[in-house]
């Protein structure tokens, strides 16, 4: 009889320690949901801000000359070299290539070259 | 007389026809283009000025009647600014030449003219398009210039007349077979492009000023539209074939199949040309037959105006020795050999050579072997190269099949460090280029020196 009531006990205490933690993970939960949610809105909230603003000239034109190189250089390059990679794999599955270097154009080395030239060209 | 009637005396002038000299010039610049330069002054004979080709500056000069001291001056200026402006000069030669009644005065016309052509040699390109006569002393304008291209149907250059021969020594020719086109484009190196007519000549001109540098400060760079990657499978059974041209090798590696090939006519065991390799002007030097001393005396003059105007030479290697035989010994085999070695080691500008066959002896280490200063060697694995012939190795030397083809292997002789790899022949376009492209750098220390002693 005894055996009996002391495990009912442990029993008991077992299920309340359960619904204890399930409980507490389920909070931390909610609150890491909200926590984000926060931030998410915070984030949502700041960019508009910043275009509502309508700050003047001073950082557009930071931005733009910085970006803007860039995308020139490299998209001729990307055009080459994605026609370099579509030549090759054509070439692969067709098995026509029998050379598998992919020559690249060298971008010149013109001072190095001009004074070969003077040097060559110059009486000593 | 006042000022309207001045400028509509001027315009009367302006709209006159224009001449047999001034039509030439019009026909050989780009349309409208074409700037006359001392145009009021009609004595001299000569129309002068400049003009572009295909955007780029040239001037240019046509003659139009008898050579005297204010002839001379007038051309001489069209040196000078060409030589200031660094820009190629074009000359459309059609003279009777001298007057016999100017006494010393044509010495010192012919002088002003040849000294300004000297000068000008390997600063800037220089053409002459003889359409006419291009007759005793005047004959030597074209030899002083880079190129020369002739009309068939009139063009002219000889240095005596024929009728002079048949007085003299009895003997008899006629013009066309003393100094005619056909004639000079066959014996003879002196001439680099022959046409059918005076249309096609300047025609030619356009597209030959159009392949080179402005001067030697320059280098001939365009935009190229062909695929550097560009493989052509036929080049892998070429060799086999009975028929077997050079020529289609170098179609099959220039940008567009494009060869601009001069002196076709003369030496054709000695190819030579331009092509443009990823829009780079480049010299073709390739062997089709047994060297010999015209093959080398065509060779080693192109390399020497390649190697003055930064163009890269590519050399094509195929030969089996040398035509030899008593006369062609006589005539300077060993001489001609010397000075196309020369050539080949003097010039400083990007060399690439390609073993395509045979290299056989001398004429494999004359032809721009990596012994003699070669920037990089590719070979195609059909290359043979050997110090003697196979006959000559297997029955006179008595060396075994099996050795000579190891020893003769271009796998061997790459293990030796003279062959930098060989290649594909199908590949071959995309490994010169690549070579080209590494080499577009090259910078070479000059020797201080006068210059070589071994003349062209």
């Amino acid at each position: 009889m005894l055996l009996l009531q002391f495990n009912a006990d442990i029993l008991g205490k077992g299920l309340l320690y359960t619904i204890i933690g399930f409980s507490i993970v389920l909070f931390i939960l909610i609150l890491i949901t909200c926590v984000l949610y926060i931030f998410s809105a915070v984030v949502n909230m700041s960019v508009p801000k910043k275009n509502n603003e309508q700050k003047p000239a001073p950082v557009e034109p930071e931005i733009e000359p910085e970006i803007k190189p860039e995308i020139l250089q490299t998209e001729p390059q990307d055009d080459e070299e994605l026609i370099a990679v579509i030549t090759a794999a054509v070439a692969a599955s067709l098995n026509t290539s029998s050379d598998k270097l992919i020559v690249r154009s060298i971008r010149k080395v013109n001072n190095w070259k001009r004074e070969s030239i003077r040097q060559k060209n110059s009486v000593f | 007389m006042n000022v309207a009637e001045k400028i509509s005396e001027l315009k009367e002038k302006k709209a006159r026809e224009p001449g047999l000299a001034q039509k030439r010039l019009l026909d050989f610049f780009d349309e409208g283009s074409f700037v006359e330069m001392g145009g009021l002054n009609k004595v001299a004979n000569v129309t002068t000025g400049y003009g572009t080709v295909e955007g780029n500056l040239v001037f240019a000069f046509a003659q139009d009647g008898v050579v005297d001291v204010r002839h001379a001056t007038k051309i001489a200026s069209v040196y000078d600014n060409a030589i200031k402006m660094g820009a190629p000069v074009v000359g459309f030669m059609d003279s009777r030449g001298l007057k016999i009644d100017e006494g010393a005065d044509a010495f010192e016309a012919y002088g002003i003219l040849f000294s300004k052509q000297t000068d000008a040699s390997g600063i800037v390109p220089q053409i002459c398009v003889v359409l006419g006569h291009c007759l005793g002393i005047a004959a030597l304008t074209p030899m002083l210039s880079d190129f020369v291209i002739m009309s068939r149907d009139k063009g002219e250059i000889f240095m005596t007349s024929p009728s002079t021969f048949e007085g003299l020594e009895g003997k008899s020719t006629t013009y066309e077979q003393l100094g005619g086109a056909e004639a000079l484009f066959k014996k003879t190196s002196l001439i680099d492009l022959e046409f059918d007519n005076e249309e096609q000549a300047i025609k030619g001109a356009r597209e030959l000023v159009t392949m080179l540098p402005a001067n030697n400060m320059e280098e001939a760079v365009s935009e190229s539209s062909d695929d550097i990657n560009r493989e052509d499978e036929a080049l892998n059974t070429i060799i086999d074939d009975s028929e077997f041209d050079i020529k289609s090798v170098i179609c099959s590696i220039a940008d567009n199949n494009k060869f601009c090939e001069l002196k076709s006519g003369f030496a054709t065991n000695m190819i030579i040309g331009f092509v443009k390799l990823n829009g780079t002007t480049t010299g073709i030097v390739a062997n089709n037959g047994k060297m010999s001393v015209s093959a080398c005396e065509k060779a080693y003059a192109f390399i020497n105006i390649c190697d003055a105007f930064n163009i890269p030479i590519l050399s094509l290697t195929n030969a089996d020795g040398y035509e030899d035989n008593v006369d062609r010994e006589q005539r300077g085999l060993i001489k001609n050999s010397a000075r196309l070695l020369t050539a080949f080691k003097n010039a400083s500008v990007a060399k690439v050579n390609v073993i395509i066959k045979s290299a056989v002896g001398n004429a494999y280490l004359v032809m721009n072997s990596k012994h003699i200063g070669a920037d990089v060697v590719l070979a195609w694995p059909c290359a043979e190269i050997s110090l003697l012939s196979r006959e000559a190795s297997l029955n006179i030397m008595g060396i075994s099949a099996e050795d000579y083809d190891y020893e003769s292997s271009p796998i061997t002789v790459s293990g030796k460090g003279y062959i930098d790899d060989v290649i594909i022949p199908a590949a071959t376009r995309k490994r010169v280029l690549a070579a080209f492209e590494m080499l577009s750098s090259k910078k070479v220390a000059p020797i201080n020196r006068s210059h070589s002693t071994i003349q062209f």
